[in-house]
């Protein structure tokens, strides 16, 4: 047998197999980074848009699902504002590419009703967004491009993609709208976008598998966590430059080089609306680390739920609530000014993303029990499951707060809300494994 | 719902088998650790989409062929062979059989390469292969065929003379054509 001969020959040359790295280590960590971060991009994202502008109204009929063409997407396919999501499912080529990962594509969705427009090609496997406060242009960065495309949110035309660094995947923009910070997990930088000329600065170093980003209220400074050295890096959005990192946790040993992320490592972040505490989840662990943005120091911990997924803080600044995963299935509201966490609002199921209305009065938490549960912030009580689709990853808020929309990455689609009555609309398809939004127009 | 520890689980339990038929594939354990940590990584992206563990197991090699085919696309076969590969050291008439399975394999194109591979490795049938790589079962067969011939002539003789005895050599040569 031809067959087993060849398997044998196959096994002799296979038999000096050296010892394994960390592979299977080190690729969930490499997956985790592109899934932790879908769930904190919305609040990013949405931390920019303004209470303004009603419904959008919707134009063109038919040409929703259709394949993209420029000719199609040329013409704005309604008038006012978009939600933007990002589809980061590398679409597996037909014909000739059919061995290629083809680009991937950002799927423009009016406000009401809410439709899906012609999908915008972007690059290879993006993996987040950030919109412009004045909402005109949105950036996509792709993290297997090492590219980021910048959109205009008047034509949904995509720009020219700009080179960064390796893996982009953390995304933040300054309140002015100047820069776009991206930053590059593999290469361990951060690159400036002016987002005037649409061209990369001089990347920032900062520590090793840098991966969310926060932007200072003031937008002064932009805060990066890096998940191998266990540090936190300041970087002045004045200057370009980093100070020096605030440590959270044993990083590694010194003069090795060593890209494997630590057990526990700073997760994500979340500023309070003074700008003078930043707090870092510390993934695998219970732990929330308040850091002062003033002095560099490192608070004593606060216990909260396990595995913390997603941070929250309230517009007057008074409550951090944390988000726990499904061992936990848990929201832990902590107060800024004791830094002590209240009793754990249970949910039945665990977070995987949490967002706060418009006026504060709910924070939305999609679980995975296929629903979003609205807990009233002044009483810390949780309302009645809303159903939407399987796999919530993202939220945004409509402009004015009305609709709520949620990303079902399992089911490839996007639910409304309406807020005012917390009943979900037909679910709108869009492309696959979307990942990320924001809204823009 | 899957959670990162149930990834980890898969993870651990297919990288040795992607990493060994990786290297088949692309004839170097270095490459064959990255690209064994480049499909994990992508299968947990969409590891949530995965239900059923059969259907990762399919997910996980087809990731893997593309991933390699997609590194390939454009290159030459510009693989270097080398005495001194593993990094402990080997019987030495390992080492030459290694050489020769390798050296031979690398003559393939990669994508009849990876169709022997799946095949012949991996014990897929001719439907299956069609399907992972996107192809024609009949350019499934034609390809198989075409590379067993070759491997054929140059398998024959050297493998004879490295591989422990005891091993049914004569079976490459009474090879019929898939």
């Amino acid at each position: 047998m031809d067959e087993s001969f060849l398997r044998d020959l196959f096994e002799c040359a296979t038999e000096d197999e050296p010892p394994m790295g960390r592979v299977a280590h080190n690729s969930l960590l490499a997956g985790l980074r592109l899934r932790r971060h879908r769930r904190t991009q919305a609040a990013v994202s949405c931390a920019a848009v303004v209470a303004v502008l009603g419904a959008g109204i919707p134009l063109a009929v038919g040409s929703a699902g259709r394949t993209a063409g420029l000719a199609a997407a040329a013409q704005p396919q309604w008038l006012g504002p978009a939600v933007y999501v990002v589809n980061s499912h590398p679409v597996w080529g037909t014909g000739r590419n059919k061995d290629k990962e083809v680009p991937a594509t950002v799927t423009p969705i009016s406000i009401a009703p809410g439709r899906a427009g012609t999908p915008i090609t972007v690059g290879y496997g993006p993996s987040n967004l950030v919109v412009t406060p004045n909402r005109k242009t949105v950036y996509v960065a792709n993290y297997g491009g090492d590219t980021v495309t910048p959109i205009t949110a008047a034509s949904n035309l995509p720009g020219k993609p700009i080179k960064v660094g390796r893996n982009p995947l953390g995304l933040a923009i300054t309140p002015n709208g100047k820069t776009v910070y991206a930053v590059n997990t593999t290469s361990g930088t951060v690159t400036p976008i002016s987002t005037a000329t649409n061209t990369a600065r001089r990347p920032i170093k900062v520590g090793l598998s840098p991966d969310e980003i926060a932007m200072a209220p003031d937008g002064k400074t932009v805060y990066v966590a890096n998940g191998a050295s266990n540090t936190v890096t300041p970087i002045s959005t004045v200057t370009n430059t980093a100070s020096a990192p605030i440590r959270t946790g044993p990083g590694p040993v010194p003069g090795h080089v060593d890209t494997t992320i630590p057990k526990i490592f700073p997760d994500e972040l979340a500023i309070t609306p003074n700008g003078r505490t930043l707090y870092v989840t510390m993934a695998n662990s219970r732990r929330v680390l308040p850091i002062s943005t003033v002095t560099g120091q490192v608070g004593p911990a606060i216990e909260v739920g396990r595995q913390p997924t997603s941070l929250n803080i309230t517009a007057n600044g008074k409550t951090l609530y944390v988000s726990s995963d499904s061992k936990t299935k848990a929201v832990t509201p902590v107060s800024t000014a004791t830094n002590t966490a209240g009793p754990a609002i249970s949910l039945g199921s665990g977070a995987e993303v949490a967002l706060l209305s418009q006026n504060g009065k709910t924070l939305y938490v999609a679980t995975d029990g296929d629903t979003v549960v609205p807990i009233s912030t002044a009483t810390n009580t949780p309302g009645t499951p809303i159903k939407i689709g399987a796999g919530a990853d993202a939220m945004a808020l409509s402009p004015g707060g009305r609709v709520l929309y949620v990303v079902n990455q399992l089911s490839d689609n996007v639910t409304a809300i309406r807020t005012a009555t917390n009943r979900p609309g037909a679910p709108i398809k869009v492309g696959q494994v979307p990942v990320a939004i924001g809204v823009a127009g | 719902m899957t959670t990162p520890d149930e990834f980890t689980e898969f993870a651990v339990a297919a990288s040795p088998r992607l990493r060994r038929t990786a290297y088949l594939l692309c004839g170097d354990w270095h490459t064959a650790e990255d690209l064994a940590q480049a499909t994990l990584a992508k299968m947990f992206v969409y590891w949530r989409r995965l239900r059923r563990r059969d259907a990762a197991d399919a997910y996980a090699m087809r990731t893997l062929v593309n991933t390699y085919l997609a590194g390939r696309r454009g290159k030459q076969a510009g693989e270097l062979l080398t005495g001194e590969l593993p990094e402990r050291p080997a019987r030495p008439e390992q080492a030459e059989l290694r050489l020769v399975v390798l050296g031979a394999l690398a003559t393939l194109p990669p994508s009849s390469r990876a169709i022997v591979v799946l095949r012949y490795w991996e014990d897929q049938s001719v439907e299956q292969v069609a399907a992972l790589l996107g192809c024609s079962e009949g350019n499934v067969k034609s390809q198989s065929a075409r590379a067993l011939r070759k491997l054929r002539g140059l398998l024959g003789d050297a493998a004879v003379e490295s591989c422990s005895p005891g091993r049914p050599l004569a079976g490459l040569a009474e090879t019929r054509d898939a």
